[in-house]
């Protein structure tokens, strides 16, 4: 059962912080998730330090996940304030925030969930912080951020040897982006023996590539529509469409309503899928018309069925970083909400 | 712009309102409930009814995320509610601290719901809901985590698998002779001193229910000896209560057992041999150690993680009996018929059946497990986290929204895997019914009647044998009715026919079982009774009687199971991947339930 493995050393460049033990209460608290990853994962969760970029409803969702794991510290970064809308789907903030810091507001009743999670909520911009900020993290999530800030956000997480996930939900559909730079982990695998069963462990690695070079992933021009759609999710297309968009217009599709199309805004989601297809020859099916409408009807929207799914598998796999056992999501996951379609796909 | 405003957008008008509209049953509010209950608050629900029995512990705050410490011991569903409301206040919650079984949710009730979600942690529960949905004709969601393992799936009458449709594995048992004369691997152990060891000391004997005690000709000689052999240490209870009792016992069971093992030599041909522990080594072994009173130094958690030395184990084997002891003898002052039964989480029986189990795996050369392995093991907990249950509950949601939209064909059985690589779940067409099951294939129909004037008699003549054309059921054949296991009637038992269903305790909200043997067809139908006195003719009955439908009997042999043809797999699938699944098909369970706990491999 209690094995040795040396620390695996992820963080050369971090200060040495102290090393705090479980105790009986934390022991108790935790039995059931302990019986499932190990004291040792828990004890690595309980020393860690996670920052989450973004309040919403996706945020809220990995921020529950974190704090009920006992993870060490969560530091959560919004300038935003709670509007009326967010009410619906961010389940940790009430009608008496509504004005108020998003982050503030979130920190009321996460304390309540874990006391044992040190809280800390800072209400101002990403933008405004400097490289020396992120070196305090172990994992660095963002949300709600237009791809120049996640590029630069993850270029300084590279530089700073931080793992980066960006994520984001827009109705139906969700996303998650990692960077984890080299990571090693460990592997485990159950034989059984009659009766008996006994758990192998074997150390690996995963090599990861920041967003921007991931974006420019080349695609194989030569694939058969099936063979292509069973490698390459479209959920993913869909994804990067409504990025290139929101980096041309400074703003996401608008929706009009249920009788009128947005035209125009279907236009430049045309012309942005066209280029990247062309480039690559691939065929328009992977991403149709429709596709396209329905991202302008999605796009921006956060309903919670969608964040609970997509926020279960970040949290979870924000854990199993920390926890340096298995493989993280290596490294996009795509969500179809409506079909049930959550697909991993590897661009580097 | 509103509360309203992203569900309005995403989901349409239409459809929201008719989620607005919509009554839900959710039955359990343990670790699925808690995140699904946060789901439906929040995703456009506004009347829910909850319900559950049971009330909150600590080991359930890691991921039931509605309790909190202060909330220990309260009930889960009122908790949950109140926990709920504070997400958001305009909806409506009617919270039941209840069984689901209990008779006031009966038909009427369940008819009162638009969909029932199940988020329960046994297969009882389980069982009951589905047959209720099918009697209500109420599409059911069913649900199921464990660890990183999740799968959610929905239940239409006539038109999907029912949750009884495929065989349900049944709970692992080890054979009598594996646990009492060979064992071979710490669970052997283990089950050893929980179910033999401890049951016959302290408990009940009868509840053997991890011991196939199945007698084939070859162990037939055996099983009588093992008999004996258990009598023999029952017999030792004439010296409970004096000094040399734990040493009678630890001699017998530790000692003169194994030599009586040792001499069938034909057991250690191809085993390696036990070694019994004699007296002389046990006093030696106490001596050596005579305080272990462990919680002076070191931390539970410490304690837990250890594996004791052989003199240890012995020490905590005479402290534990010596306690466990005087428990007993206080216990059959009041009560001669007092029992202990295994209890995970007290810890002076956990401590006597890890012991007796190292001491055993010790003699018999087998690996020792730790404390919180043994734990695990013979309390059946099952992992459990809450990332897991937000993921299936996200889902739960999104069939909830396509059942209301009439959009049934496009839910799909989900499986959340563990897997890396590709695909996070794995998707199957909904099945459709299997023919053979005895469940779903049951016509169900309601009679109201007035049970003081109503009578068997009626019941067979106004209604079974009646033709369909003439409002009755048309059923030809032999026909048997049943209550559960008591026959009301059958072709030669005629002698209750004139009797009232008052008369023969058929009241309100009973189920009547009736049978009708056609020779080549078999015809099962439930019916389901609603007395009204002031019903102003003799009955009135809803159902379905064209849907009347015949039940395959059951395969003689079960198929060696090939390639599922009807459930098609999605072509996205690659072959590696759906062969994970099937690991998680048996039946999940969320929490630390009981001995229905299906062992997971």
């Amino acid at each position: 059962m209690k094995r040795n493995i040396s620390e695996v050393d992820n963080t050369s460049n971090k200060k040495v912080k102290t090393i705090h033990q479980l105790n009986d209460e934390e022991a108790a608290l935790y039995d059931r998730q302990i019986r499932l990853w190990g004291f040792d994962a828990q004890r690595r969760l309980r020393n860690s330090s996670i920052l989450i970029v973004g309040g919403k409803a996706l945020s809220n969702e990995v921020c529950k996940n974190l704090v009920l794991a006992g993870v060490g510290s969560l530091t959560i970064i919004d300038d935003e304030n709670v509007t009326v809308e967010d009410l619906g789907s961010q389940f940790l903030v009430s009608k008496k925030n509504v004005g108020q810091n998003r982050a503030k507001s979130m920190k009321e009743r996460l304390v309540k969930l874990n006391s044992s999670v040190k809280i800390n909520i800072i209400s101002d911009s990403i933008e405004n912080k400097d490289t020396s900020f992120y070196n305090e993290f172990d994992v660095v999530c963002v949300t709600g951020k237009p791809l120049e800030s996640l590029i630069k956000i993850n270029n300084i997480c590279r530089k700073n040897n931080v793992k980066f996930y960006s994520a984001d939900v827009h109705g139906i559909f969700g996303y998650i982006f990692c960077d984890l730079i080299n990571h090693k982990y460990i592997e485990e695998k159950n034989i059984k023996y009659g009766d008996d069963t006994k758990t192998k462990q074997y150390e690996k690695s995963e090599q990861y590539s920041s967003l921007e070079d991931s974006l420019k992933y080349k695609f194989p021009s030569d694939m058969k529509l099936k063979r292509f759609l069973r490698k390459y999710s479209s959920i993913y297309f869909l994804i990067y469409t409504l990025l290139q968009f929101q980096k041309n217009n400074k703003r996401l599709p608008k929706y009009i309503s249920e009788d009128e199309e947005n035209t125009e805004d279907l236009n430049k989601l045309k012309e942005i899928r066209d280029h990247l297809f062309k480039k690559y020859d691939i065929n328009n099916a992977v991403l149709n018309d429709e596709s396209l409408s329905k991202i302008i009807r999605n796009a921006g929207m956060e309903i919670l069925p969608i964040c609970s799914v997509v926020g279960g598998i970040l949290a979870q796999d924000i854990l199993k970083v920390i926890s340096q056992k298995e493989l993280p999501i290596s490294n996009w996951f795509c969500y179809d909400g409506f079909t049930g379609d959550g697909v991993i796909n590897k661009l580097i | 712009m509103d509360r309203l405003s992203n569900l309005r957008q995403v989901l349409g008008k239409k459809l929201l309102e008719k989620v607005e509209n919509s009554k839900i049953l959710m039955v359990g509010s343990g670790g699925i409930g808690c995140e699904l209950l946060k789901n439906l608050v929040m995703s456009g629900f506004k009347n829910i009814e909850i319900i559950d029995l049971d009330t909150i512990d600590l080991s359930n705050l890691n991921r039931q995320f509605l309790f909190q410490r202060q909330h220990i011991g309260k009930s889960k569903s009122k908790v949950a509610r109140k926990s709920a409301l504070e997400f958001n206040p305009n909806v409506n919650i009617v919270a039941h601290h209840a069984n689901i079984k209990d008779p006031q949710f009966n038909i009427k009730w369940f008819k009162s719901f638009d969909i029932v979600m199940n988020a329960l942690d046994n297969l009882d529960a389980r069982r009951h809901v589905n047959t209720m949905c099918l009697a209500a004709n109420v599409p059911l969601i069913e649900s199921g985590t464990s660890g990183y393992l999740g799968q959610a799936t929905v239940i239409e009458k006539n038109v999907t698998e029912c949750f009884e449709c495929q065989p349900k594995p049944t709970p692992k048992t080890f054979p009598i002779c594996t646990i009492r004369s060979t064992p071979s691997a710490p669970i052997h152990c283990i089950v050893w001193a929980k179910n033999y060891l401890f049951a016959e000391l302290f408990g009940k004997s009868e509840d053997n229910d991890e011991i196939d005690e199945e007698v084939t000709e070859e162990n037939n000689k055996e099983i009588e000896n093992l008999k004996k052999e258990s009598q023999a240490l029952k017999e030792l209870y004439q010296y409970a209560g004096t000094p040399e009792y734990s040493e009678k016992v630890f001699d017998k069971v530790f000692n003169q057992d194994i030599n009586r093992l040792l001499k069938m030599e034909n057991l250690w041909k191809t085993r390696t041999k036990p070694t019994p522990i004699n007296t002389e080594q046990y006093k030696k072994a106490l001596e050596i150690n005579m305080d272990v009173d462990e919680d002076k130094n070191d931390s539970k958690i410490k304690d837990d993680q250890k594996i004791y030395s052989i003199e240890e184990n012995i020490n905590m084997f005479k402290e534990c009996l010596e306690l466990l002891v005087q428990r007993q003898l206080k216990g059959k002052k009041i009560d001669p018929e007092f029992s202990m039964s295994f209890e995970k989480d007290d810890d002076i029986i956990m401590k006597f059946v890890a012991a007796t189990a190292n001491i055993r795996a010790h003699i018999f050369s087998i690996e020792q497990l730790n404390r919180f392995k043994i734990k695990e093991i013979a309390g059946n907990i099952i992992a459990s986290i809450a990332t897991t249950n937000a993921i299936i509950s996200g889902i739960i949601i999104m069939d909830a929204y396509k059942i209301l939209n009439n959009q049934l064909e496009e839910c799909n059985t989900i499986y959340l895997t563990h897997d890396s690589s590709s695909n996070v779940f794995v998707k199957e067409f909904l099945a459709k019914p299997n023919p053979r099951c005895a469940v779903c294939r049951k016509s169900y129909f309601v009679l109201t009647i007035n049970i003081e004037k109503f009578t068997l008699n009626d019941l067979l003549n106004k209604v079974l044998i009646k033709p369909k054309d003439n409002n009755g059921l048309g059923l030809n054949g032999d026909i048997t009715i049943c209550e559960d296991q008591r026959i009301l009637y059958d072709f030669d038992f005629d002698d209750k026919l004139n009797d009232t269903f008052s008369k023969v305790k058929i009241e309100d909200g009973k189920y009547l079982n009736i049978t009708c043997d056609d020779d080549d067809k078999m015809y099962n139908i439930m019916i389901y009774i609603i007395n009204d006195s002031s019903l102003d003719k003799d009955f009135i009955l809803e159902g379905d009687s064209t849907s009347i439908s015949y039940i395959l009997p059951p395969e003689p042999e079960p198929e060696p199971e090939p390639e599922k043809t009807n459930k098609r797999k999605h072509s996205d699938g690659d072959d590696a991947n759906n062969k994970k699944h099937k690991v998680i098909t048996v039946d999940i369970v969320d929490d630390d339930d009981k001995v229905e706990t299906v062992l997971l491999d």
